[in-house]
């Protein structure tokens, strides 16, 4: 059983990867031909390795985001909505500001943070003064962000004749890739290096104390003098501004502009990764990169199999939907589930009588 | 023994493991026809595993249950309760916006074609409520019950279905005193009307009080099978522990010194939903000293340990510790100036069950126990060590979370982080709650240093052998008040009983 505990995590993969067998059988193609081009796409030659990690990058961010949230309790189902808007924040500062590459792509990609952090804010603010849900106001202004974005490129930040979309952002704005004639940039590694020092505040700082303690039990954080309110409002802010810092990575290594279709879903790919990391920072690095692998074999998949890349998003779909069931745990019954209090089932030896 | 009538229920070597533990070992057991047989023991003895094995949570790894001479095999509580089995747990499962009838008749809804009947249910309600002399609305809304009133809607969820084998899982635990009378009437009504009865306890008062014969578990065997005419508080005592025990009443500690440390003044505090909780409550504890705090669950304890701890807002009033009003800082500030507070409800308020030992010596403490803005882990661990030792925890894991731990063993991690560390003033609140008597006795042990080095403890208890047996002094609460203080020589249960009912001195 112990065994079979350790292998919990990896149980909604499995699961999902056998089910999508069945489901690229009944969509009449191949699976193994399929797969094998999803696997082609992902890691078949250095371009498509260093093109899967750029996929990670965008959604490493913004899943540590999601991950954050959860850790206070909080499902933050904005990731979307803040990485457009620090995406839009970015692409504004990577144009108008004009600075030395050393100074303009911290800068930008602290514009991304700020507009990012500020989206999920309201959110954080919503829910600790008024106690609305964060379920139903991220999701809100999920779509706040897609229109308003769309409104601002349509016209005020118009910044291009040919399409709706701002101004290209100066040179030294841009990320340049560091494997040639590939679009991985330096911000794969300070997504890296994010997760880790994510990791290190969550486990080893007060701050990260207080929030692991929020998402365990609000009534021991009460107790525990936790200001939960306000704990609320600043892992909102973090998450956003995580997500917001993927937006920027976007604008700043792969598109150079902003325009209201920049992501294909990288907020909403990012809940599935933080999920099935269990809201670990180290392991959202993985759970990341196997997003951006099936994200970027997707292409290979369609073009190859004739399997539609929209399998990609079923997948996606499945691992949230698994991910909730409780492999190996113990049976949930309405009547005489075993509560906490009852020591028995614990697997302690009885204590030996005090001497 | 009188063996005149066949046992209705009877188990022969009954087993049951988990994983290294054998939590059940070879136990025989039986009950007959209008009999109470009290099971006692000590927390992890096997008590719940063997009531789970008898009401088919669990199944047995081997031996034999039988009903009525008849071997059975419960795959789940269902076939336990079509064998004529039913059971009241120890925590109450009830749906608090639906009423009386709405609980009791939970999944056995009558109906008239389809739609709900509320008026006969509400009369089958009435009926088995009068049967045994509940007075219960059958329309009232569990919500605006008391503990009481609640267990009695449990009850009438088991006795609505006319078991012929009822079990009662530490019945009595958050009962005050005239509460466990009325359920006591009830068990002997159940008893008269030829049911068995199947008593599970740790107050061994109460199987002198209630019981026909009694079985004392240890290390999940039996060890000892009495008739109650055999039997004495004593005896069973020192089989449940398996030594002799000191009497459970120990003599009360020190003398008092005169100086105060926490000083309460006209305190009135809210409950959550803005109602009166508390009205104008003033305390004095001097050094040394230990007050308790007896009253019937729900008339503003909580609401007052809250707001002493800084939880909860005081409306008005002060509170003074060691000469500094700690009126308006929060529990962190009232902490580093040495108040304590030891959670009634510690699996989800005095500890987090996720984290591990050492996490949780920081839950509280994560603003004292810091080196700049890293958490001082060292330091937890240290603690968690020693607490570990002076409560004589065996196997003890730093890395275990604390989930995995028996109850007893996580009150005394609770217990020990708050005296540990310069604690001048500590509210205990129902500080052994859930416990044996081992771990109990440590912790009084732990209360005996504390008041010895000049700290006082306020001691709120639902327990009144606990109360009596530690406080030097005794208030006792009612609907927001202090209603009696008495010298605890003066406290005797009929005093109590008539102060706790609301009556004044």
């Amino acid at each position: 059983m112990t065994m079979l505990r350790r292998l919990a995590p990896f149980m909604p993969l499995l699961a999902v990867i056998a089910l999508s067998f069945f489901i690229v059988i009944a969509a009449k193609g191949n699976p193994i031909d399929a797969y094998s081009a999803l696997f082609q796409g992902a890691f078949g030659s250095l371009q498509g390795i260093a093109e899967t990690l750029t996929q990670t990058t965008v959604l490493l961010f913004a899943a540590l985001g999601v991950a954050i949230a959860f850790r206070a309790g909080l499902f933050n189902i904005g990731a979307e909505g803040q990485l457009i808007v620090g995406a839009l924040c970015t692409a504004v500062a990577g144009a108008s500001l004009h600075l030395p590459k050393m100074l303009e792509v911290p800068a930008c990609f602290a514009a991304g943070a700020i507009g990012g952090a500020f989206w999920g804010l309201i959110a954080g603010w919503l829910k600790a003064r008024f106690g609305a849900s964060e379920v139903i106001t991220t999701i809100m202004l999920n779509y706040i962000a897609y229109l308003g974005a769309n409104f601002l490129v349509a016209g005020p930040l118009r910044g291009s004749a040919s399409a709706p979309e701002t101004a290209q952002v100066w040179s030294t704005a841009m990320l340049s890739p560091i494997i040639p004639l590939t679009r991985l940039t330096a911000a794969f590694p300070f997504a890296i290096l994010t997760a880790i020092v994510l990791w290190w505040w969550l486990h080893r700082t007060v701050g990260g104390f207080e929030v692991r303690t929020l998402g365990r039990s609000e009534r021991a954080a009460r107790y525990a003098g936790i200001p939960v309110q306000s704990v609320i409002i600043r892992t909102m802010a973090l998450s956003g501004a995580l997500a917001g810092l993927g937006g920027a990575s976007d604008v700043l290594g792969l598109v150079h502009r902003f325009n209201a279709e920049l992501s294909p879903g990288y907020g909403f790919t990012a809940i599935a990764a933080a999920l099935l990391a269990q809201s670990n920072p180290i392991a959202a690095v993985f759970t990341s990169f196997f997003f951006g692998a099936l994200q970027n074999g997707a292409l290979s998949m369609q073009a190859l199999a004739g399997v539609p890349k929209d399998l990609v998003s079923v997948i996606t779909g499945l691992v949230i939907m698994f991910v909730a069931v409780n492999w190996f745990g113990k049976r949930v019954t309405l009547h005489g589930a075993p509560s906490a209090d009852s020591d028995d089932l614990r697997d302690e030896p009885a204590p030996e009588p005090a001497t | 023994m009188s063996g005149e009538s066949a046992p209705l229920l009877r188990c022969h070597g009954v087993s049951k493991r988990f994983g290294s533990l054998v939590a059940n070992d070879r136990i025989d057991f039986d009950v007959r026809a209008g009999e109470v047989h009290a099971i006692v023991g000590e927390n992890g003895a096997g008590k719940s595993t063997f009531m789970n094995l008898l009401y088919g949570v669990l199944q047995p790894d081997a031996g034999t249950i039988e009903v009525r001479g008849t071997r059975v095999r419960f795959a789940n509580c269902a076939d336990a309760m079509r064998a004529g089995i039913g059971m009241v747990f120890q925590h109450y499962l009830l749906v608090e916006r639906f009423t009386v009838a709405e609980n009791v008749l939970l999944g056995r809804e009558r109906t008239v074609r389809g739609f709900l009947d509320r008026r006969t249910a509400s009369d089958v309600v009435r009926e088995v409520a009068a049967r045994y002399r509940f007075l219960i609305d059958p329309d009232a809304r569990v919500e605006s019950l008391g503990v009481g009133a609640r267990q009695q809607v449990e009850l009438l969820k088991v006795l609505e279905r006319d078991p012929q084998i009822v079990i009662l899982d530490e019945p009595t635990a958050s009962l005050s005193p005239l509460e466990i009378d009325g359920l006591f009437e009830v068990v002997r009504r159940m008893r008269s009307q030829g049911r068995a009865v199947i008593f599970i306890t740790h107050k061994l008062k109460e199987v002198m009080a209630i019981s026909d014969r009694v079985t004392v578990l240890r290390q999940g065997k039996v060890v000892g099978k009495l008739d109650r005419a055999d039997a004495s508080e004593a005896i069973l005592g020192s089989l449940m522990v398996g030594r002799d025990v000191p009497p459970q009443v120990t003599p009360v500690g020190p003398e008092p010194s005169s100086q105060p440390v926490l000083l309460v003044r006209d305190v009135v505090v809210q409950t959550d939903a803005g109602t009166p909780a508390v009205s104008e409550i003033s305390l004095e504890l001097k050094s040394g000293e230990v007050v308790g705090i007896a009253g019937v669950e729900g008339n503003g304890q909580v609401e007052f340990a809250e707001a002493l701890y800084g939880m909860r807002a005081c409306v008005s009033g002060s509170i003074v510790l060691d000469g500094a009003d700690v009126t308006h800082a929060g529990s962190v500030a009232r902490r580093h100036a040495g108040l304590r507070y030891i959670s009634p409800d510690r699996q989800r308020e005095g500890l987090v069950l996720d984290f591990d030992a050492p996490e949780n010596m920081l839950v509280g403490n994560e603003r004292l126990m810091r080196r700049g803005m890293v958490v001082d882990l060292a330091a937890a661990r240290a603690q968690a060590d020693a607490i570990a030792r002076s409560f004589r925890i065996p196997g003890y894991t730093p890395q275990a979370p604390m989930r995995s731990y028996s109850g007893g063993t996580q009150q005394k991690f609770l217990v020990g982080r708050e005296l540990e560390g310069g604690a001048r003033a500590v509210i205990a609140f129902a500080p052994t709650r859930g416990v044996d008597i081992g771990a109990a006795e440590s912790i009084y042990e732990h209360f005996k240093r504390l008041q010895a080095g000049g700290a006082c403890i306020l001691l709120v208890s639902y327990d009144l052998d606990e109360i009596r047996s530690l406080a030097n002094r005794i208030v006792v609460f009612s609907k927001g008040c202090i209603v009696g203080e008495l010298r605890t020589s003066q406290a005797d249960d009929a005093t109590l009983g008539r102060l706790m009912g609301g009556s004044a001195a």
